[in-house]
């Protein structure tokens, strides 16, 4: 009893002190032929700060085994990967553990250089649809002071949830770019300056202008996050007075501190407040839809505000898409409402649906599907309520008027005809 | 060999800081049989042209040359064509052919090969193409070359094919459109044909009563005078229900009431007929 109150009581810390909405536990994976772990300590120190649990790991011994996973089960949250030697990272990391990995959900920071980038690692990335220059390829500039050492404005960022800032110049060093595919799921963050050109030995040029991408990141459907950095310099302690604040916001958003939302309810009534199940919809009826969002934004969840939420009633195809209006704000709820709508004219098996995916925000969605009825031959309008009827009625009511108005007639008058009759013939 | 040693490296340094420049830039439209334009010298310095060039139909192709001196030689030589407030340029490559002293730069602007990105926005949003020259030689960000001596205007007669690649956002709202109502006939018709109707039925009336249909000496007495109005209330009363089916009343219902008003109906009716009848 005494055991399962703690542990009950720790799995509430872990969740109240975490900054990360899915979990903390990081592996960082990184060659020590190549990188330092203590030229990024103040990256990776934010982070303890910000509770997460680091295990850092070389892969430079290809005989240390490494594990993503305990049968099905993730063993980490998160993968820091850092550019390797050699053409593999290791022989226990190949791109289907990668793959795998990221298909449950896990998030991935990988970092390339010039100098390498192990062959599982690009597979993955070509994967997705991030393709990384080659070895011995590097960005330069010749329209900056070092051409190999240059300078990126922040307003250039091109996702404004990962980094909202005007003011700052990035700084990259022995970089390396990629090419990206034409994905909705890619969301390129920084490009490279359209004066620069990353060309290989015998200036052999692989790409050129802003073509290329310095930063991009990706989300797969199950809102797993993997973003790609072209230059492990950029993330060293040396440069964090220029790169610090996009560093760790980066990070931030790769292990899903920030960028992160949540549907807290939906549901929709007939406007009276009657539900569904109390009355279910007909063709034409006229109702509402309703759905709360929150947003986490790294300690707790808060309201969302957007205008860009929308809602669609689909059978097969939209017959409606509209654009929610902000309504009531809770405690951690913003609510958006379509307002009243009429339903089609249409009767069938409807679904009624948000899927609320923006570039730099987890992908939420929730459906309904209901049955929308036709009307009952009882609820058709009534044929006096048709204007057409009006000469028929009047016509039906003229006839009963007349018979019982000759019924009396011939009631009280009949006798006095046949009398005189009667009377014409005796004479 | 120290002198030469040091004249060497100021030779190099004073080279590496001269700014770079290309001249002779020309422009050429090979198959519409426009004439060439010269534009001349290319430096940090050149201006644009005031009016863009125009490609429509008729110009297929545009060349664009220059040459630079072999000592000046850059190592970075592209065209950049496209939209740079959006983002959106291609890098174009020159064919390089060397002539003495100097080496010439040829780039081919051709309307099939530009994306048709760049055609569709330029088209559709009227926003002309700008060319930029980049010449450039590493650790000579001083002096090398990033200019924009002209822009494209895209005129073509038919519009661009362009399907703008998907990307998560709001779509556009859809509104269902509701089947239209079935037409009725004019309220005021009606009512004219409801008007004929009333005066056709008190005309019936007017008509029996001053034709001599109507006197009230067969009126019953004594106590057939009950038994004529139960009968005239039944027949009232049949119509009554019949009107009360019309408006929604239940079948069942309404053969109830039948039932329920048949049974003293035929029993009070034909008493009264049989009493009354042989007057009739």
């Amino acid at each position: 009893m005494l055991r399962n109150l703690l542990i009950g009581l720790s799995v509430l810390l872990i969740t109240v002190s975490a900054r990360c909405v899915e979990g903390s536990k990081t592996l960082v994976l990184y060659d020590e032929r190549l990188t330092t772990i203590s030229d990024y300590s103040i990256m990776f120190d934010s982070m303890k700060e910000r509770d997460y649990k680091l295990d850092f790991a070389s892969v430079a011994n290809e005989t240390v085994t490494f594990s993503l996973f305990d049968g099905d089960q993730r063993l980490y949250d998160n993968i820091v990967v850092f550019p390797g030697k050699g053409k593999s990272l290791n022989k226990h990391l190949g791109v289907k553990s990668l793959l795998k990995f990221s298909k449950h959900g896990g998030s991935m920071l990988t970092i390339s250089s010039p100098d390498g980038l192990a062959d599982s690692i690009r597979l993955f990335l070509n994967q997705l649809g991030i393709y990384p220059s080659p070895k011995d390829y590097r960005l330069t500039d010749n329209f900056q002071e070092k051409s190999d050492s240059f300078k990126v404005a922040s307003s250039r960022v091109e996702n404004k949830f990962i980094y909202n800032s005007e003011k700052e110049s990035l700084v990259f060093a022995n970089s390396s770019v990629a090419l990206l595919d034409n994905r909705e799921q890619i969301f390129p963050v920084l490009a490279a300056p359209r004066t620069s050109i990353c060309s290989g030995k015998g200036d052999n040029v692989w790409a050129a202008g802003s073509q290329a991408y310095l930063i991009a990141a990706f989300q797969a459907l199950n809102n797993g996050r993997v973003t790609w950095i072209g230059s492990t310099e950029f993330l060293k302690d040396s440069n964090s007075h220029a790169n610090g604040r996009f560093v760790e916001e980066l990070v931030k958003w790769t292990f899903k501190e920030k960028g992160v939302i949540k549907i807290t309810g939906h549901d929709h009534s007939h406007i009276d407040g009657t539900s569904y199940e109390q009355a279910p919809y007909k063709i034409k009826d006229v109702i509402q839809y309703n759905i709360g969002l929150s947003q986490w934004n790294g300690e707790q969840w808060q309201p969302y505000d957007a205008d860009d939420v929308q809602f669609e009633l689909k059978m097969i195809d939209p017959y409606y898409r509209l654009t929610l209006s902000p309504g009531k704000k809770e405690n951690i709820t913003r609510w958006y409402t379509t307002g009243d709508f009429r339903l089609p004219d249409h009767h069938g098996v409807f679904t009624f649906q948000v899927d609320y995916k923006r570039p730099g925000l987890t992908f939420v969605s929730v459906s309904d599907v209901k049955a929308i009825r036709h009307l009952a031959h009882d609820e058709y309008p009534r044929s006096w309520e048709i204007t057409n009827a009006g000469v028929y009625l009047s016509g039906i009511f003229a006839v009963i008027f007349a018979w019982i108005v000759f019924v009396i007639f011939f009631v009280s008058t009949s006798k006095v005809n046949r009398k005189v009759n009667v009377e014409k013939k005796n004479k | 060999m120290r002198l030469a040693g040091v004249l060497f490296a100021v030779c190099t340094l004073v080279s590496n800081c001269l700014a770079l420049q290309a001249r002779d830039a020309h422009l050429a439209f090979p198959n519409s049989g426009k004439r060439g334009i010269m534009i001349g010298k290319i430096d940090s310095n050149t201006q644009e042209m005031q009016k863009p060039l125009v490609i429509d139909n008729s110009t297929g192709e545009i060349d664009f040359s220059f040459a630079i001196e072999a000592r000046d030689r850059p190592s970075q030589v592209a065209l950049l064509l496209g939209l740079p407030e959006r983002d959106l340029e291609v890098v174009m490559e020159p064919k390089v052919t060397e002539h003495g002293e100097l080496i010439m730069y040829k780039f081919k602007i051709d309307q099939s090969t530009v994306p048709k990105a760049l055609l569709y926005f330029a088209q559709a949003e009227e926003q002309p193409l700008t060319a930029s020259v980049i010449l450039a030689k590493p650790e000579n960000h001083k002096n090398n070359v990033l200019a924009s001596p002209f822009k494209i205007r895209v005129d073509l007669d038919e519009a661009v094919e362009y399907r703008r690649p998907a990307r998560y956002g709001a779509k556009p709202e859809i509104i269902h459109e509701f089947n239209p109502e079935p037409k009725t006939a004019p309220w005021k018709l009606v009512q004219f044909f409801i008007i004929l109707i009333a005066l056709a039925t008190f005309g019936l009336v007017i008509a029996w009563m001053s034709s001599g249909a109507l006197n009230f000496n067969s009126v019953p007495t004594n106590f057939n005078v009950v038994y004529l109005l139960f009968f005239i209330l039944s027949i009232i009363g049949f119509e009554y229900i019949f009107v009360r089916y019309y408006a929604g009343t239940s079948i069942f219902d309404t053969l109830f009431a039948v039932l329920y008003l048949a049974i003293p109906s035929l029993w009070l009716g034909t008493k009264f007929l049989r009493n009354f009848g042989e007057t009739i």
